[in-house]
């Protein structure tokens, strides 16, 4: 699944390149938890919650993924 | 710690009980979710809230586990005088002394002779437990343990109940003793206290103790999330990213080191912390989906250190004739702590998991009444 799709249904609303993950809504500690797993699963990225917390826009997180796989 | 191998040690009941007098359910809680459906089915989703047990107050883990035990016993039909150790693992002691396994030994009526003592542990309590009575029988120093392990954990009206709707009540009781035949149980159990304050009571001790400052102060974190210093403090994301780091290689070394496959073990219980954590550890240790399950945090929550033998019995129906391979149990949490096991059920003669409501007996006001009226006449002299 495209990675922005997965994230869209994490935070269950449009997520683009530049959505700044922030500001929406869901944004908790229950989608930095999905969204670790979700890493794991489909990427076997093993991410920390600060490394998640530390990226502001959908597109640094899917970078530092990358970086990481 | 080198893996603990014992070839002598027999597990033979294991009675569950669960406090049934207060039910709450998170549809009920729909106000702590801004009203939101949406919020609150997201959480489920991710979480996996069901029905959550509590005890009423004046119910101690010591209330639960003497009447677990007494069950047990009468199932067993053992002779108490033949239980000649007992090990109370808890975090919510009825008192800080005397150790809380004198008082089941009083109510149980166990002989004088016993060796009674408690252990402080949390999520891991069970494991270290049966790890602890194991060693006592396989040095010979005991023949039979009965094993009590439980926690009640109070609901804060005022705090973080969506926290507090993780957990459930409970208390177990186990028996262990000797064995001539040849029964294997294996044990791996690690610690990291260099993150000792990303779960702990900050006030319940001596280094701050419970007063009317530390009970009436409630602080409120960045993200909104209430919390009182003698109550249970998380650094959730902290306790998620030590879960991930460090129990998936746990269960693979547990594994190696005791020379099983994966495919040599039926079933895994894992702690029930919640379904998310759950199911990530296990997809990163690769476990496959038939040898674990998330659906006993649904149906009971978080019973804490004995969530991973409640796992076991749960998947089972307590029926364990066909069980031929060996069952694993896997425990993480306070301390930081973890703690894992295989184990072999076939000499369990008895287990059973009962829903049962308990009946007060003194409430705090009485309880406070009962220990004023007794040091007020008491003198050494008249």
């Amino acid at each position: 699944m495209d990675f922005y799709k997965q994230l869209s249904e994490i935070f269950e609303e449009d997520v683009i390149s530049e959505t700044n993950l922030k500001d929406l809504e869901a944004y908790d500690s229950l989608s930095i938890l999905s969204i670790i797993a979700m890493a794991d699963k489909s990427y076997n990225v093993t991410l920390t919650a600060s490394d998640v917390r530390s990226v502001d826009t959908a597109s640094q997180l899917k970078d530092m993924i990358e970086k990481k796989a | 710690m080198a893996i603990s191998q014992f070839k002598h040690v027999k597990i033979t009941g294991i009675d569950y009980v669960i406090p049934s007098n207060i039910c709450r359910n998170i549809d009920d809680y729909i106000h702590l979710f801004d009203n939101s459906t949406k919020k609150l089915e997201r959480a489920k989703k991710i979480i996996g809230y069901g029905p959550r047990y509590s005890a009423p107050e004046g119910i101690t883990t010591v209330d639960i586990c003497v009447q677990s035990a007494e069950h047990l016993v009468s199932k067993l039909n053992i002779d108490k005088s033949t239980i000649d150790s007992v090990i109370l693992v808890t975090q919510t002691p009825d008192y800080i002394s005397p150790a809380s396994a004198h008082i089941i030994q009083k109510k149980l009526g166990l002989q004088k002779s016993c060796v009674v003592f408690d252990v402080t542990q949390g999520c891991t309590g069970y494991v270290y437990g049966l790890w602890l009575a194991s060693s006592l029988i396989e040095s010979r120093a005991s023949k039979r343990v009965l094993l009590c392990s439980g926690d009640v954990i109070r609901f804060d009206p005022d705090l973080d109940q969506k926290g507090s709707l993780l957990f459930s009540d409970a208390g177990c009781s186990t028996i262990l003793e000797y064995s001539d035949d040849e029964v294997y149980s294996s044990y791996l159990i690690g610690s990291d206290g260099y993150q000792y304050e990303a779960m702990i009571s900050p006030a319940s001790g001596v280094r701050l103790p419970v007063n009317t400052e530390t009970l009436n102060t409630i602080i409120t974190d960045k993200d909104g999330n209430k919390w009182r210093l003698n109550g249970r403090f998380m650094d959730g994301l902290a306790v998620f990213d030590f879960t991930m780091n460090v129990i998936p290689e746990h269960i693979k070394e547990l594994l190696s080191v005791s020379n099983f496959q994966i495919d040599d073990i039926e079933f895994i219980g894992v702690h029930q912390a919640n379904k998310q954590i759950v199911e990530t550890l296990v997809s990163k240790a690769g476990i496959p989906e038939n040898k674990y399950s998330i659906n006993t945090f649904i149906n009971y929550g978080n019973t804490a250190g004995t969530s991973c033998i409640l796992n076991v019995l749960d998947r089972f129906q307590c029926d364990f004739k066909n069980t031929e391979n060996n069952i694993a149990l896997v425990s993480f949490g306070v301390g930081l702590s973890w703690a894992s096991a295989i184990l072999q059920f076939n000499f369990l003669q008895y287990s059973d998991i009962r829903l049962a409501p308990f009946n007060v007996k003194r409430t705090y006001k009485e309880e406070f009444e009962y220990w004023k009226n007794k040091i007020e006449n008491y003198s050494a002299s008249k």
